[in-house]
Parts: C-alpha cells; structure tokens; sequence
C-alpha cells in the first residue's frame, strides 16, 4: 500500500520574501528590546536576558508540536499525504526551538546556579521531549514505506503531544530547581512582559518560515519517492 | 572608600562574567538555527538533483518502451 499520489506541489519559493523581511525585522526589533531596551534583573543582573529566548522558544516549541499532532490526528483520520508533510515540518522545527530552549536555559544555569543541567523535572521532562522527537525523525529515516511511515510517526507524534502538559506543569506538581510560575503568576513587570511578548512573536514568525520551508522539503522528497517507484516499475 | 572601590571592581568582573555567558546562550541559539536552515537548504538541492535525474530517467525509459 502507498500513499495518495501528491494532492500538492512544493511551492515556487519555500520562504516568500515578504514574509523573510518581516521576520527578519520582528527578530531585530526583539534582539534590540533585549539587549537595549529591557530593564536589568535586580538579582541577576544582565544574565537574566537570556529568559526572553529561553522561555519564547519553549513555548514556540509546544505550539509546533501541538500543531504537528493536531496535522498528525487529521492524518490517520482522512490519509491526506499533506497533513503528514505538515506534521513532520512542524515537528522537525519544533524540535530545533526545544534544543534552543535546553541549550540556552544550560547557558543561564551555568552562571546562575553553578551547574550545567539542575537535573529537576522541569529540565528533565524538557529533555525527555527533546529525545521523543529525536526518536520521531530517526523513526521516520528508518521507514520506508510511506503510508506505514505516515501512520506510525503520526502515533509517535500525538504521543509527544503528552508531554507538552507535564513540562508546564512540572514546577507546579513537584519541587524544582526552576522557580515557579513567573510569567502568569504576577512576578514579571510590565516592561519585560512587552520585551518577552515581542520576542515570542518574532519566533513565531521565525517558525512560521521554518515550517514552510521544511514543508516544501518534505513534498519534495514525496515526489522523488513517487517517481522512484515509477521508474522502478517501468 | 577603598572597601566601596574593591566592591565596584567585583560588580564590574560579575557583569563582565554574565555578559560572557549571555553572548554564549544568544550565540548558540542563532548557530543552531542558522545550522538548521543550512540543513534545510542543502536537503532541498539534493532533492531537486534527484528528482531531475529520476525525470530524465523516467523519459528515457518511455522512450525505449514506445520505441519497442
């Protein structure tokens, strides 16, 4: 069995020009709110900026993963090959903004802390979701066949949905290295929160190129699959 | 005065010691995406390298067969 022939084709450019500038401009705009415009932690001092990329790119990470699991659950309900293409573009994004995430947070950790890697839930839920998705792509090169492929990446994929809710909660439901909620919980002034809302969006948007651009990568290989097969079968 | 002198060198070195570990964290996150969309756009030559070669293979093999 193979998937429905291609219901799509790549598009002409993977990124639109207009939507590079406007994503080139939003993520300098955001890096000179940051590095410019914000006010200093009174505790830690300039170190603390590392948050505005830190915490953006967690959840820029989750709204990939929530998007490629919704695209991976339509897919087992309606076999449409372009959902799949949609979930493993927003997967593969989502996961280089987790290890953003994880890389970064180790930087801040390091001089803040006095250790690379607190190893609390928090960290270590953040890094089973980094791991799950690892697993996601190497499932998906090992898979041949394309509609098994499909199938058994979009199960894997709902499935690292679940973790999505236990790293936020994490430093709720048990004693973490993190401190609790800062964001929603009333410990941020103003001014950071508009450093921290422009910075979120600028990723966004960032991950809005990305997407598109793997997406157009994974229609490519979908056709160079198609025309395999036919070549092999003439 | 001296005490307050030694503790603005200390505050001077802790900031130039945060400063160091802020350019890491940014620099990491910009290599990281930057070796990604590099990944993005070397997989999507290959591709069209592939699927180029697969068309012109494609051609000549229906040609053979209606020639046959």
């Amino acid at each position: 069995m193979t998937t429905a022939g291609p219901t799509s084709s790549p598009p002409r450019e993977a990124v639109p020009l207009p939507l590079a500038i406007l994503t080139g401009l939003m993520l300098l705009g955001s890096l000179h709110l940051i590095f410019i415009w914000a006010p200093s932690e009174s505790t830690m001092g300039i170190v603390q900026r590392i948050f505005y990329f830190h915490m953006p790119s967690a959840i820029v990470s989750w709204v990939a993963f929530i998007i490629g699991g919704v695209a991976a659950i339509r897919y087992l309900s309606s076999r449409n090959p372009c959902l799949d293409d949609l979930s493993v573009a927003c997967n593969e994004a989502g996961l280089v903004f987790c290890v953003v995430n994880l890389v970064t947070g180790m930087f801040w950790a390091r001089p803040v802390w006095g250790i690379w890697w607190a190893n609390d839930p928090r960290g270590n839920s953040a890094l089973m979701m980094a791991v799950i998705y690892t697993a996601y792509l190497i499932l998906r090169q090992s898979t041949t066949e394309p509609s098994q492929r499909a199938v058994v990446c979009a199960v894997v994929s709902i499935l690292g949905m679940i973790d999505i809710p236990i790293v936020y909660m994490a430093n709720r439901w048990w004693r973490t290295q993190h401190p609790g909620p800062v964001v929603f919980g009333g410990g941020l002034d103003s001014n950071m929160w508009l450093v921290l809302a422009a910075t979120f969006f600028s990723l966004l948007a960032l991950l809005w190129a990305l997407v598109r651009a793997r997406r157009r990568l994974a229609i490519l290989q979908r056709e160079t699959e198609g025309l395999r097969r036919m070549v092999h079968a003439l | 005065m001296r005490y307050e002198a030694k503790a603005g060198i200390g505050r001077r070195l802790l900031m130039e010691e945060n400063l160091k570990w802020l350019w890491y964290a940014f620099g990491a996150a910009w290599a990281i995406h930057i070796f990604y969309v590099a990944t993005i756009s070397s997989r999507a030559k290959k591709l069209r390298e592939q699927l180029d070669h697969l068309k012109a293979l494609l051609a000549e093999r229906e040609a053979k067969t209606d020639s046959a």
